[in-house]
C-alpha cells in the first residue's frame, strides 16, 4: 500500500470520526470538520464546472474564434449568462427576464410534449388496465384503481369533503399514509445503510489496512 | 406521582426519557457486530432485481449498454457495489458499457470503479477480462451538466454532446461511437441514481428513443419509483444497499471477488438495526400508551 494511500485512509478515518463526535455533543473538531467539508467541496465543484462546462463551452470556443467564425455564435448564451448574474446589480436586473423568458420557453417546449407523452400517458394507461388474468391480478388492480380514485378525490378541493366525498377522501388518507410509511421505512433503512457503509470503511479499510487485512 | 411509582412505572419512564446517545450506542454495536462477525442471513432476489439483471443476461454479445453513474460519495454504499457488479455483468457477457455521470460528485467514483473491475484478476493472477480496449469494448464519457439536455442531445450524438471522453480523449476516433453514434442505437440504459434523474430518463431517452430502461436507487427513492416499474417504464428496479445485495448475488459477486462483496457484507447489520428499531417503536409506544394511562387514572384520582 502506498504512503499517499495510508495518508487518505488516515484521514479519511479521523474525518469521520471528528463528524461523528458531534453524537455526542457540538464542539469545535465537529465544526472544523464542517467547514473543511464546505470548503473543499466548494472548490471541488468550482474546478469540475469549471473544466467541464465553463472552460470547454465559453472559453475554448472563444480562444479559437479566429481558426472558425462560428466560434462567435457563443457569445450569444454566455451574454445571456451574464444577464442572469446582473441580477444583482438592482438597475440592470430586468435583463435576466431575457434570458429566463428563453430558457423556461424553450425547456417548457421540450418538456410538455414529452413528459405527457412519456410520463403522463403511459402512468394513466397502467392504472386503467383490463382485469385480469387471474384473480391476484384483478385484487391487486382494484386496489390500485381504488387507492388512485380515492386519493384524487382526497385532492380535489373544490367541494366540501362531506358525506361521500369525505368518506372516499378518508380512504385516500389510509392510502397516502401507506405510501408515507413505506417512505418512511425505505428512508430508515437507507440511512442505516450510509452508517454500515462508514463502518465498512473504518472496519475493512482503514483498521484493515493497520492489521494487514484491508482491502 | 413520583414517590409512589412502581419498577415497571420507573422503567416506563427511564426508556420514554431515554438519552438519544443510548440508541445511538446500541445502533452503532448493532451496526458493527455483524460486520465483524458475520450472521450469514439469507435473503432472496425480488422480482424487480431480478428483470433488470435476466434484461442485461438476455442482450446479445456486443451489444452497448449505457451506464449513467448519477451518485456521489454520500449514497456509496449503496449504488457503487451495483455499479461494480453491472460492470462485472457486462464485461462476462462481452457487452459494451458506455459510461457518463450527470452528477458533478460522480466521475471520480465512477472512474475508479471502473478501473477496479478492469483490474480484477482471477485466482491465478491472470487479469479477468484480458484484452479490453477503450473506445472500442467499453468508454468512460465522464460529467456533462445540463441534465436533461445531455440525454436530449445524446439522442442526437454521442460525439457532439460528448466530444472528448474523461480522459480528454475525442470520441470522433473512437471505434465504438463510429457503430453507435447516438442513443437509440444502444440495446439498454441502466441509471444507477441518488438523484432524481430517473424520472427524467424515463421521457427524454428511454420513451423518445424507445431503449429499455432499468434503474438502481437509494432505498430514499424506491419507494417513488415503484409506479415506473408497475407501468413498465422501468423493466427494473434495484433499490438501495438490499437490492445491490440482491444483485451482487445474481451477479456471483462472492466468486468474482474472493470475498463477501459490499452490498451482501452490509445486510447482515442492516437486519439487525432492523429488529432493534421494530423493537424499540413497540416497545416506546407501549410504554407511550401505558403511561398516559397511568397519568389519566392518576389525574382522576386526584
Amino acid at each position: 500500500m502506498s504512503v499517499g494511500t495510508i495518508i487518505g485512509l488516515w484521514l479519511a478515518a479521523g474525518l469521520t470520526i471528528i463528524i461523528f463526535s458531534f453524537i455526542y455533543k457540538d464542539n469545535p473538531l465537529y465544526k472544523f470538520g464542517e467547514h473543511l467539508f464546505l470548503g473543499v467541496s466548494l472548490g471541488y465543484g468550482w474546478c469540475i464546472y469549471y473544466y467541464n462546462d465553463i472552460f470547454p463551452n465559453a472559453i475554448k470556443p472563444l480562444q479559437e474564434i479566429s481558426q472558425d467564425s462560428k466560434n462567435a455564435l457563443v457569445l450569444i448564451p454566455i451574454i445571456l449568462g451574464l444577464f442572469i448574474i446582473l441580477r444583482v446589480v438592482p438597475s440592470l436586473a430586468w435583463l435576466s427576464r431575457f434570458s429566463f423568458a428563453l430558457y423556461i420557453g424553450g425547456f417548457a417546449g421540450l418538456a410538455v410534449p414529452n413528459v405527457i407523452s412519456g410520463v403522463f400517458l403511459p402512468q394513466l394507461t397502467s392504472t386503467i388496465n383490463p382485469l385480469g388474468p387471474d384473480w391476484p391480478s384483478i385484487i391487486k388492480q382494484v386496489v390500485l384503481l381504488v387507492g388512485v380514485f380515492c386519493t384524487v378525490v382526497f385532492f380535489f378541493f373544490s367541494w366540501e369533503h362531506r358525506g361521500a366525498v369525505g368518506k372516499i377522501g378518508r380512504v385516500g388518507i389510509l392510502y397516502i399514509m401507506v405510501a408515507f410509511g413505506a417512505s418512511f421505512g425505505y428512508t430508515v433503512m437507507a440511512r442505516v445503510s450510509l452508517l454500515i457503509g462508514r463502518i465498512q470503511f473504518m472496519l475493512h479499510d482503514w483498521i484493515g489496512s493497520m492489521t494487514g487485512g484491508g482491502g | 406521582m413520583a414517590e409512589q411509582q412502581t419498577p415497571l412505572q420507573k422503567m416506563a419512564y427511564a426508556i420514554l426519557n431515554l438519552d438519544r446517545r443510548i440508541i445511538f450506542t446500541l445502533v452503532f454495536l448493532c451496526v458493527t457486530a455483524p460486520l465483524i462477525w458475520p450472521i450469514g442471513m439469507d435473503f432472496t432476489p425480488t422480482k424487480e432485481v431480478i428483470d433488470a439483471f435476466d434484461d442485461i443476461e438476455a442482450l446479445e454479445s456486443g451489444s452497448v449498454v449505457l451506464i449513467s453513474a448519477d451518485y456521489g460519495p454520500s449514497s456509496m454504499p449503496e449504488t457503487h457495489p451495483m455499479y461494480l457488479a453491472l460492470l462485472h455483468q457486462c464485461f462476462r457477457r462481452g457487452l459494451r458499457p458506455v459510461i457518463l455521470t450527470l452528477v458533478p460528485s460522480g466521475p471520480g467514483l465512477a472512474n475508479r470503479g471502473l478501473l477496479d473491475v478492469l483490474e480484477s484478476e482471477n485466482p491465478d493472477g491472470s487479469l479477468m477480462y484480458p484484452g479490453l480496449t477503450e473506445g472500442v469494448d467499453y468508454a468512460f464519457l465522464g460529467y456533462k451538466p445540463g441534465g436533461t439536455a445531455v440525454m436530449l442531445g445524446l439522442g442526437q450524438s454521442f460525439i457532439t454532446t460528448f466530444p472528448n471522453d474523461y480522459d480528454g480523449d475525442a470520441t470522433s476516433k473512437m471505434p465504438l461511437f463510429r457503430e453507435v453514434s447516438r442513443l437509440g442505437d444502444c440495446k439498454y440504459i441502466f441509471d444507477i441514481a441518488s438523484v432524481g434523474y430517473p424520472e427524467f430518463w424515463v421521457p427524454y431517452a428511454a420513451e423518445r428513443e424507445n431503449v429499455p430502461l432499468s434503474v438502481c436507487c437509494t432505498a430514499v427513492s424506491a419507494a417513488q419509483y415503484y409506479p415506473y416499474y408497475q407501468a413498465g417504464q422501468f423493466k427494473g428496479l434495484v433499490g438501495g444497499m438490499k437490492g445491490s445485495a440482491e444483485y451482487e448475488q445474481l451477479v456471483g459477486m462472492e466468486e468474482i471477488l474472493g470475498k463477501i462483496p459490499p452490498a451482501t457484507n452490509g445486510m447482515d447489520a442492516q437486519s439487525v438495526v432492523h429488529i432493534l428499531i421494530v423493537l424499540a417503536i413497540i416497545v416506546a409506544n407501549f410504554f407511550f400508551f401505558v403511561s398516559r394511562r397511568w397519568e389519566a387514572s392518576e389525574g382522576g384520582r386526584a
